[in-house]
């Protein structure tokens, strides 16, 4: 069986369960002896994991997987202590899955070296066992495990309905005998006893593929049915070469093996953990909490569907657009009215595949707890790490850029920012420092902040430094406030070297960070309060498919300008514009303001008008401002970015194109490369 | 015996083919929008329902007279090698299948630098029309904007 096309959803999951892991892991760390369910969390992920894994045919995996397992075993029966040493083996392992599942994504097998982690873990396990005695614990408790079964509409009123009438759904996975060879026939044995039992809702995978033999070892079956699972497991047992059941009831699980058919010592990565079963059904009396059946479906979409979607949803608001010029031209009150109904449903569309292209920040922070860890304990410091706000959703593309500033600036905070316990006692603080990444909505925009409780930055020492970098001459830095001190660290290598140590090292790469964010038409900020802390604040629109910009037109040219570059427009006469240098400029509030005559500048071809007055428009990169001479303003609007296309070589002005309301292209200027 | 369709249309006074799967569609003229520093001879670019596409003037590549707009002025959608282009053309003549044994080599004046920017003549009786090689066209439209960095912008339009 092909089971190539499986892989990248079989990578999504196993990184979600990862992810769930090691959240549940630092969980378990920050509380050891808390509630059990975390405990039990990262067992079934685990275990979820192992399942995958084997099935798949990712034998490395699934024998590590099961490994942990056992580890976690102990610690679920209180025989291992959730230790220093343990949590290390256990992040450590993942560390390796990571590794696995980057292999498996290179193509490879998952073939990692865990000879190392296995030789911990089973001295571990050893120690744990001449510690407690290994007899199995006879504590009632209950395994649920989260159903990776999910049902249509259809399939989940036929379980509620089915419930009403006193049938209840199983969720049945049968394992047959690895050698089998008419694994068909005995699943249609299966099937023919299961069908007396019962109804069968859904098989996963489906009859067709079941009865092609499209399956590995095991399939599953949902069975309405009446009867008692010890009933239904009779009824399977006694097929031959049925190795294995696993009988659940949705939402609940009800945890069997048939003992008594099982060979003994199978297979390594067999997904059915003897003691678990043992434990959850006793005397067969078993324990069942219904839950509700789950409804929710998510889909994973490939991006370039979604831009796809975008561009044909903003073109259809162009049609409208057009439509409604007309609409205006006829006087038609009837059409009007119809015309205004479809521009709201065009608007709700468009909001709608907005939202679906957002992703909430949770993507990227989710690694950070873990990051933050490991660097405190390489630094030596104490830190409470808080997340405020991974919930705010940002566009995929932004998500996809903004990992790399966000480690750099916690590792700066971590680093550089907070002090040594010792150092904080000293100074009356709590020696646990606090780092806080929080995000926020603001209007169109989101604020991640990057919030530590350090010894802050000293101004004066960073203005020393710009002085002593030859960057300003001693009186004019004298002159700068402290804002604009600070934002000297963001310049290119302001701080190098042993100049670190100093002032806490801040600048290194600060300018990179920058960059990154303004690439993302971003802005960042800093603040500071010696002794108190610093807080980076980064600013970010929602989505960089859509922005807003100032329409001018020059010739029968028009341009759109990302308003996010603009800082003021003003009118000039062709007097008021003074050659220095063979530089044209204007005077602006006593600055000199070097100008570009857009018309020149993007080589429109018609002659130049020639008006009594122009419009200038006023853009920066970072300090640096120029003003851009246009023929007049059109006014500011909410444009949809696309690309130039691959038809074409790579243009330096040009940030791309847009359509306007009347079907033509306007370029976007490139402020950056104004300059 | 292969036959072949083919569009053929007119620039200035000579006439020329291309093949019909290659061709898209062909849109009536829209405005085009002027791009600063593009390759010589391209005009600008169009909206394509939400597409946004490049658009050739074939008479400066030709090195025939400048275009006049009228109303039979067409722009031909070619899609060949990954690419998608609009050709300017000064009207659209007709569709027709064509014998591909019958085409004739290529006159030596339409090679520039030794590349052959015609696969050949197509004899229509008294008409000789050139069934043009658009991938090497457009190869040679965009290398011409490497070569010239910032592209001088054509005469007028």
């Amino acid at each position: 069986m092909d089971m190539s096309k499986y892989t990248q959803v079989f990578l999504d999951e196993a990184r979600d369960y990862i992810q769930r892991i090691n959240d549940s892991l630092l969980a378990l760390e920050a509380d050891p002896q808390g509630n059990r369910t975390v405990l039990n969390v990262i067992f079934r992920s685990v275990h979820t994991l192992k399942g995958m894994s084997a099935t798949m045919g990712y034998s490395a995996m699934a024998e590590f997987t099961h490994q942990m397992e056992n580890l976690l075993q102990k610690l679920r029966n209180g025989e291992v202590e959730p230790g220093e040493e343990v949590m290390d083996i256990l992040f450590a392992s993942l560390d390796v899955l990571e590794k696995m599942m980057d292999d498996i994504a290179a193509g490879g097998k998952g073939e990692v070296d865990t000879s190392d982690l296995r030789q911990r873990m089973l001295a571990l396990l050893e120690k744990g066992a001449d510690e407690v005695e290994p007899e199995p614990v006879k504590k009632k408790e209950e395994i649920v495990i989260e159903d990776e079964i999910s049902f249509n509409e259809y399939e989940s009123r036929l379980i509620t309905e089915g419930k009403k009438r006193g049938f209840q759904a199983y969720h049945i996975t049968v394992f047959i005998r690895e050698n089998c060879l008419l694994k068909a026939a005995r699943a249609y044995m299966v099937f023919r006893k299961l069908e007396k039992l019962g109804e069968i809702v859904k098989t996963v995978p489906s009859v067709q593929d079941i009865e092609d033999e499209k399956f590995n070892r095991s399939f599953e079956v949902i069975l309405l049915s009446n009867r008692q699972p010890e009933e239904i497991r009779q009824a399977l047992v006694s097929i031959a070469e049925v190795e294995e059941l696993r009988i659940v009831l949705v939402g609940v699980e009800i945890k069997e093996e048939s003992g008594a058919i099982s060979p003994p010592a199978q297979d390594e990565a067999v997904p059915t953990n003897k003691k678990s079963g043992q434990i959850v059904c006793q005397d067969n009396r078993c324990e069942l909490r219904t839950q509700k059946v789950r409804t929710v479906q998510t889909v994973r979409v490939d991006i370039d569907r979604l831009d796809t979607l975008m561009n044909m949803v903003g073109e259809l608001v162009i049609q409208k657009t057009r439509l409604e010029q007309i609409g205006r031209q006829q006087g038609n009150s009837e059409l009007n009215e119809a015309l205004e109904q479809l521009g709201r449903l065009t608007w709700d569309l468009q909001n709608v595949v907005m939202k679906v292209r957002m992703v909430p920040l949770e993507h990227v922070f989710n690694r950070f707890p873990r990051m933050v860890r490991d660097l405190a304990r390489k630094l030596g410091k104490k830190v409470n790490f808080v997340v405020e706000g991974q919930e705010t959703e940002l566009d995929r593309t932004v998500i996809d850029e903004i990992g790399d500033p966000l480690v750099h600036l916690l590792r700066n905070a971590l680093d550089h920012g907070l002090e040594s316990p010792e150092e904080r006692e000293k100074a009356g603080k709590n020696p646990v420092g606090t780092v806080k990444l929080a995000a926020r909505y603001e209007g169109n925009n989101v604020i991640i902040e990057v919030k530590d409780d350090g010894r802050g930055i000293d101004v004066e020492k960073v203005r020393e430094k710009i002085v002593a970098g030859g960057l300003l001459p001693r009186e004019e830095a004298v002159q700068l406030s402290d804002e604009e001190v600070l934002n000297y660290l963001f310049q290119p290598g302001f701080s190098t070297a042993e100049k670190v140590t100093d002032i806490s090292g801040r600048g290194v790469g600060l300018d990179v960070v920058k960059s990154k964010v303004e690439s993302l038409s971003g802005s960042i900020e800093l603040f500071s309060t010696p002794g108190k802390g610093t807080t980076f604040q980064i600013q970010l629109p929602l989505t960089l498919a859509i922005m807003q910009a100032l329409m001018v037109q020059t010739g029968n040219e028009i341009y759109a300008i990302p308003l996010s570059y603009i800082t003021e427009t003003t009118n000039i006469t062709p007097g008021d514009i003074k050659v220095v240098q063979n530089q044209e400029t204007m005077i602006l509030r006593d600055h000199v303001l070097p100008l570009i005559r857009l018309h020149e500048y993007f080589e429109v071809p018609e002659e130049p008008r020639s008006l009594n007055e122009y419009a200038v428009v006023v853009v920066k990169k970072g300090e640096k401002k120029v003003g851009l001479v246009v023929d007049q303003l059109l006014g500011q609007q909410e444009i949809v970015i696309k690309s130039l296309g691959n038809s074409l070589p790579p243009i330096s002005a040009l940030a791309g194109a847009t359509i306007l309301g009347n079907g033509q292209v306007a370029l976007i200027i490139d402020v950056p490369s104004l300059f | 015996m292969s036959t072949s369709m083919v569009v053929i249309f007119r620039l200035h006074r000579q006439e020329y083919a291309v093949d019909i799967a290659g061709v898209q569609e062909i849109v009536r003229l829209v405005k085009i929008t002027h791009v600063p520093r593009a390759p010589r001879h391209i005009k600008g670019v169009i909206n394509l329902r939400g597409n946004i596409l490049p658009v050739v003037d074939l008479h400066g590549f030709f090195s025939l007279p400048p275009r006049v707009n009228s109303e039979r002025t067409r722009i031909v959608i070619i899609r060949s090698g990954g690419r998608t282009m609009g050709f300017i053309v000064d009207e659209v003549l007709e569709v027709r299948s064509f014998n591909l044994d019958a085409l004739e080599p290529p006159p030596y004046l339409e090679e520039k630098k030794g590349k052959n920017f015609a696969r050949g003549v197509i004899r229509l009786g008294e008409r000789l029309v050139m069934l043009l090689n658009v991938d090497v066209i457009m190869n040679e439209l965009l290398q011409a904007g490497e070569e010239n960095g910032r592209g001088v912008c054509t005469n007028g339009s």
